[in-house]
């Protein structure tokens, strides 16, 4: 992946990573000031997930078309499909992956009727956070672009995200009786740790790639 | 005449006696905060010396406030269940103090706690409750009791008050006693007692007393000394004690039923164990002589209650030691003949304290060693079974080890035996060492050959053990239904997530979401895993709730028909039957599919017939019971149709395993040309077998015309499982009533679903057979959480008042003409109908992959070759080594992981012995578990014996096939 890039490309990548770690820890220093207060926890989060969600679009319109990309194209001409069409499957699919993933967290026992909006809420941060993301930079295709391991990033900030919001829900139980402990804070303070781990993991990665390439340029 | 007409009780919850003791020589600057907080005990009794008396007050393990007053009203010891007649409800059936006073016309106003109602609902004149649910508040109560204490002594109507003060004891549990909100608290306490001795009548007794004491850190429950011994202060205007020993003896707390007893004037209950304090009976205007009198009289009226206890107790078959018991008999013969007044009495006290310890000595205490020692066989038993699992001696099936293990068995169960004689410490350990040499001496059997654990195997055993860890937690074990709903989930996710890698790894780079995810074995593995997710999340509706749960609202599932009201009879009814129906129904199908519901051999019209008519007689049972239950009718030969229900159960498990075969042979050549050909009929299914059978015996004996053709032959192995299975579901249906017929469905769907899963995942990954017939730790994992899901699924909880008693009277009339085993073996199968269920069922998870293949040829993957596959589980019994050996490690390795649940419960209530949550929550989890893990063995031998007898029986077939062609 890394080696097709160029470095305009890579500068925007660390730039982006960057304003993820900074949004996430906003996110979370906003959660806590306001003591877990749910409704404005809420909130925030949504805040959060549309401010996510931008910041990848914007970062998708400024990178040059990478190789995936250019093949999708190549795809979308030659079956005729417009750019239009495809962003509206995105689309499509994006508010699939909403619905989707509210579905899999009933189902993994939140609540239906009660609290649907803490629960919604939640499923929009996981959904934008590990499948809209995506979406916007890999296309229509990117689950099986996802499971293939094809695009690093978003594989590992997809799975990170997922896995953390998962584990997210085993202080639920304990009965300590913090604030922190209403649903769905724990769940939602975890996928954004997931996010700020991924984030801090991939600049780690690209600081490295960076350091033998100045360092290849140097010899 | 009773030496007082009114007493008042003071109970302060948790009032340590050094509380209570006022030490004179510490200064205000240097005393912590709970001593010298109530002065009022030391300078009553100093003014008083005759009317008031302050001593420790020992209460009995466990000391928690329920237990503690149970112990305070009906004078008995605790057992470790309190084994009352009825489970159900917290209401104390045994013969106690407030039900003797009641009786006997006093009435009893009661403030405080809300315990108190629940335990004696409706025996009080007058009450003011509150709750004690919430540890945080101190005050609610205290100040309840506060503001109508004073009213309530104003006012004519009583004989007895009790007011029971929460506000120590939550001051304990939330900062401690090293704390300044308990000298506050204890203030608060001196103030009451003194407002109350101040408006006390000269007739009446002050009792103050605490139920038990409290840890450095304010928790209680166990047997130390700082929660043991309470305080007990005593006080009335006409008391007139002998002067003041220098040492105030310490006062067991059953000695407080008989002194209140019989100050008042009323008979002592029946099963109280106290010793009366008699000088508490005597008042100031008796002589001397009248007092001994007083005296004599209190200790002979509790030694003949005593004596009758006892004789009664052992009436029922309970047997006491032998010297001890002895010694009581010569003691009262001695009484009886002494003469002198002062004599008797001396031998009185004596029985009496004689007959306590006796008590005590048989009934529960912590044997910390005992239990150590139990904990370290546990531990080297598993860790035999963990080496067991990955060595060498089960990869090639070495006889000569098994049979050792057999004998290694016998021996540590003989040393069992034998320790009623030396007891449990010794035994313990020399059975650990047993074992540890035994390992030792087979050291180069049980080096583990090869752990290659993959993905799939790691990450459920790694959720399993946050399952056992939260076995010490209690928040944990209290929501463990939906803790161990949500790691199921989270396994049979990762089936998916795994299967979809699997799928994608394969199809590099098509993008195309259609292609990859289009095929027929995709759609298989998303319908499986949406199957099993929805019905785990049902479940939900069947759950029973918890006493801890508060949030939890009660289900209509629990309720039984009869108990619902008149207009959803039908829609109950249905609903019970249509579950039950399709339970019976699916399998059924499935059966057909694979062909062996074919022919007329025994096993088969068996198979066809008795489990569709057992759930008929279900339906009609249950229709019966709802008549019966409208029309307040007595109907005669109500019961008959569960005793049928039984019965054909019975015959039919015991023919199936006689005569196992599900097959049907096709007439040879002759009579064959008649017969519809497969693809003229596809709903009967021909499997596939045939076809390949009929190449082998081409290739091997070319003569040509003999092949037989034979139905069902493919999966002729694990047909005959489910043919018992489709039979004991009926009953468990039966058993569970008909409100959980529907959590049995959930139950068999999801067991279905993940069959499915595990199949597909063998079938996606695995290159050769042996690989294939190893289902490894994940489906291990996943029937394992399984089990404990169902458990819960079917409307249970590890709690007493959680067993479904109605069970016991299904298909047995009155309880007297059939003993108690029927009715407690129906109430163990309702509550543990899950566990047998599971084990019985786990042979299927080795054979699935392979039935799953040839009945539906698509899933198969392309790495197994297609002809060798297309016998299905004819191979196994082609290869009885690698059947045996496969059956056996999923085996162990199941009941590895129930046997590690029972291990950390265990272990939890060991550790946690001094939890306040110990005998509510710890205790009885440890006690379901241990019971669980028996039903799992037997199950699980029954299910293994049953298919090792199927595969001989198909061996012995195909012999003499092989013969006859």
């Amino acid at each position: 992946m890394f080696e097709q890039t160029g470095p305009h490309a890579t500068n925007l990548l660390v730039l982006k990573n960057i304003l993820c770690l900074v949004f996430g820890v906003g996110v979370l220093w906003t959660i806590v000031l306001s003591g877990y207060e749910l409704a404005s926890s809420l909130y925030s989060l949504r805040a959060y997930s549309l401010l996510v969600v931008l910041l990848e679009g914007v970062c998708r319109y400024l990178t040059p078309a990478s190789s995936s990309e250019i093949s999708a194209i190549a795809k979308a001409k030659t079956k005729k499909h417009s750019k239009i069409f495809e962003t509206f499957l995105v689309v499509l699919l994006s508010v699939c992956s909403v619905i989707g993933t509210h579905v899999v967290v009933v189902l993994f026992g939140a609540y239906v009727i009660e609290n649907i909006e803490a629960t919604f809420t939640l499923s929009l941060l996981v959904a934008s956070l590990a499948f809209i993301r995506p979406l916007i930079t890999l296309g229509r295709s990117a689950v099986i672009n996802l499971l293939e391991r094809q695009n690093i990033e978003s594989e590992v900030k997809s799975f990170a995200v997922l896995v953390a919001t998962w584990a997210g829900a085993f202080p639920i139980p304990l009965d300590w009786d913090r604030p922190w402990q209403v649903w769905p804070l724990t769940c939602s303070i975890g996928a954004i740790l997931g996010e700020l781990g991924a984030s801090v993991y991939f600049l780690s990665v690209l600081w490295s790639k960076g350091g033998t390439q100045w360092k290849n340029k140097a010899r | 005449m009773p030496p007082f007409r009114k007493t008042i009780i003071l109970l302060i919850d948790a009032l340590r006696y050094d509380f209570a003791l006022y030490n004179a020589s510490l200064k205000d600057d240097d005393t912590l905060p709970y001593q010298n907080k109530m002065p009022v005990f030391g300078e009553i009794v100093k003014q008083h010396p005759h009317q008031a008396l302050l001593s420790p007050f020992m209460a009995d393990a466990p000391t928690t406030t329920m237990q503690r007053l149970k112990g305070l009203t009906t004078g008995s010891l605790p057992t470790f269940i309190d084994a009352s007649l009825n489970f159900a409800s917290e209401e104390i059936e045994e013969d106690n103090i407030i039900d003797q006073l009641v009786r006997h016309g006093r009435r009893v106003t009661i403030l405080g706690d809300d315990t108190w109602g629940g335990l004696f609902p409706g025996r009080f004149s007058r009450s003011h409750l509150y709750s004690s649910f919430n540890v945080m508040d101190l005050h609610t109560v205290d100040r309840g009791v506060l503001s109508h204490l004073g009213e309530e002594m104003g006012r004519g109507d009583w004989e007895v008050i009790v007011a029971h003060f929460l506000g120590v004891d939550h001051c304990g549990h939330r900062y401690g006693p090293n704390h300044p909100q308990m000298a506050t608290k204890l203030a608060q306490m001196n103030e009451a007692v003194l407002q109350v001795i101040a408006g006390m009548d000269n007739d009446t007794l002050l009792l103050v007393l605490g139920d038990h004491g409290m840890t450095q850190t304010g928790d209680h429950g166990g047997d130390s000394r700082e929660e043991v011994e309470a305080a007990l202060f005593v006080y009335s205007p006409a008391l007139h004690l002998p002067s003041p020993p220098v040492h105030t003896l310490p006062v067991a707390q059953v000695d407080l039923v008989p002194t209140l007893a019989l100050s008042l004037g009323v008979p002592v209950p029946f099963s109280s164990l106290g010793k009366v304090m008699e000088d508490v009976l005597v008042t100031a205007g008796m002589s001397a002589e009248e007092a001994e009198k007083q005296r004599h009289l209190g200790l002979h009226l509790n030694v003949q209650q005593v004596k009758r206890y006892l004789t009664a107790y052992r009436e029922l078959g309970n047997s006491y030691p032998q010297d001890l018991w002895h010694k009581l008999e010569l003691l009262e013969g001695k009484a009886l003949e002494k003469s002198s007044v002062g004599g008797q009495r001396t031998a009185f006290s004596e029985y009496l304290t004689l007959a306590k310890l006796m008590c005590e000595e048989i009934w529960a205490r912590f044997d910390v060693q005992e239990m150590l020692s139990g904990l370290c066989l546990m531990l080297s038993v598993l860790l035999m079974a963990g080496l067991l699992i990955h060595s060498s001696a089960l990869t090639d099936i070495k006889t000569h080890i098994i049979k050792r293990l057999l004998i290694l068995t016998v021996v540590v169960n003989l040393l069992f035996a034998l320790s009623l004689s030396f007891g449990f410490v010794i035994f313990g350990y020399a059975a650990n060492v047993l074992i540890l040499l035994w390992m030792y001496a087979h050291r180069q059997h049980l080096t583990v050959s090869q752990l290659d654990f993959k993905a799939i195997d790691c990450i459920p055993l790694l959720l399993v053990s946050f399952l056992l860890l939260g076995s010490f937690s209690n928040s944990f074990v209290v929501v463990e239904n939906y803790v161990v709903a949500f790691i199921l989930l989270s396994c049979i996710t990762l089936y998916l997530l795994l299967l979809m890698l699997e799928i994608v790894s394969k199809k590099l780079s098509s993008g195309k979401m259609l292609k990859v995810f289009g095929n027929a074995f995709s759609v298989t593995c998303g319908t499986g895993w949406a199957a099993a997710v929805v019905c785990v999340r049902c479940s939900g509706w069947f759950w029973r709730c918890r006493e801890e749960q508060h949030w939890c609202l009660p289900g209509q599932a629990q309720v039984p028909l009869s108990g619902l009201p008149q207009h959803l009879h039908n829609w109950r009814y249905f609903t019970s039957v249509l579950p039950l129906a399709l339970a019976v129904w699916l399998p059924r199908r499935w059966l057909l599919l694979c062909g062996n519901l074919n022919g007329s051999r025994v096993g088969v019209v068996l198979a066809r017939t008795v489990p569709v008519a057992c759930s008929v007689l279900v339906a009609v049972w249950w229709a019966i019971q709802a008549v019966m239950a409208a029309h307040n009718l007595d109907l005669w030969g109500h019961v008959i149709p569960p005793r049928v229900i039984y019965a054909a159960t019975a015959v039919h498990v015991a023919v199936l395993a006689c005569v196992p075969l599900l097959i049907y042979e096709l007439p040879p050549a002759a009579s064959r040309k008649s017969q519809p050909l497969v693809s003229d009929n596809p709903s009967t299914l021909i499997p596939h077998l045939y076809k390949s059978l009929m190449e082998k015996y081409r290739t091997q004996n070319s003569k040509g015309p003999t092949i037989p053709i034979v139905y069902g032959l493919a999966t002729g192995l694990s047909a005959s499982m489910v043919a018992v299975l489709m039979v004991v579901v009926v009953v468990v249906v039966l058993v569970a009533g008909d409100g959980l017929s529907g959590a049995v469905l959930l139950l068999v769907l999801v067991a279905a679903a993940s069959l499915l899963l595990q199949a597909l995942w063998k079938l996606k990954t695995c290159h050769n057979l042996k690989e294939l017939a190893r289902p490894g730790w994940s489906a291990a994992c996943l029937w394992f959480t399984l089990s404990i899901h169902g458990f819960y699924l079917t409307g249970h909880q590890p709690t007493f008042p959680a067993l479904h008693w109605s069970a016991a009277f299904v298909g047995v009339e009155g309880a007297q003409s059939v003993g108690n085993w029927a009715p407690a073996l129906l109430v163990g199968l309702n509550t543990y109908s899950s566990y047998l269920l599971l084990g019985l069922a786990l042979p299927l998870v080795v054979v699935a992959p392979l039935a799953l293949s040839v009945v539906f040829p698509s899933l198969r993957g392309s790495r197994l070759e297609g002809d060798e596959i297309s016998r299905g589980e004819f191979l196994l019994v082609e290869e009885p080594d690698m059947l045996r050996e496969s059956l056996m490690s999923t085996a162990l390795s199941y009941i590895f992981l129930q046997a590690a649940k029972v291990f950390c419960t265990s272990l939890a209530a060991f550790v946690l012995r001094r939890h306040l949550m110990l005998w509510k929550i710890f205790a009885p989890h440890f006690i379901f578990e241990a019971v669980g893990l028996i039903v799992t063995l037997l199950s699980v031998l029954a299910g293994l014996g049953f298919t090792l007898r199927v595969q001989a029986a198909l061996a012995s077939w195909g012999e003499r096939l092989v013969k006859a062609a």
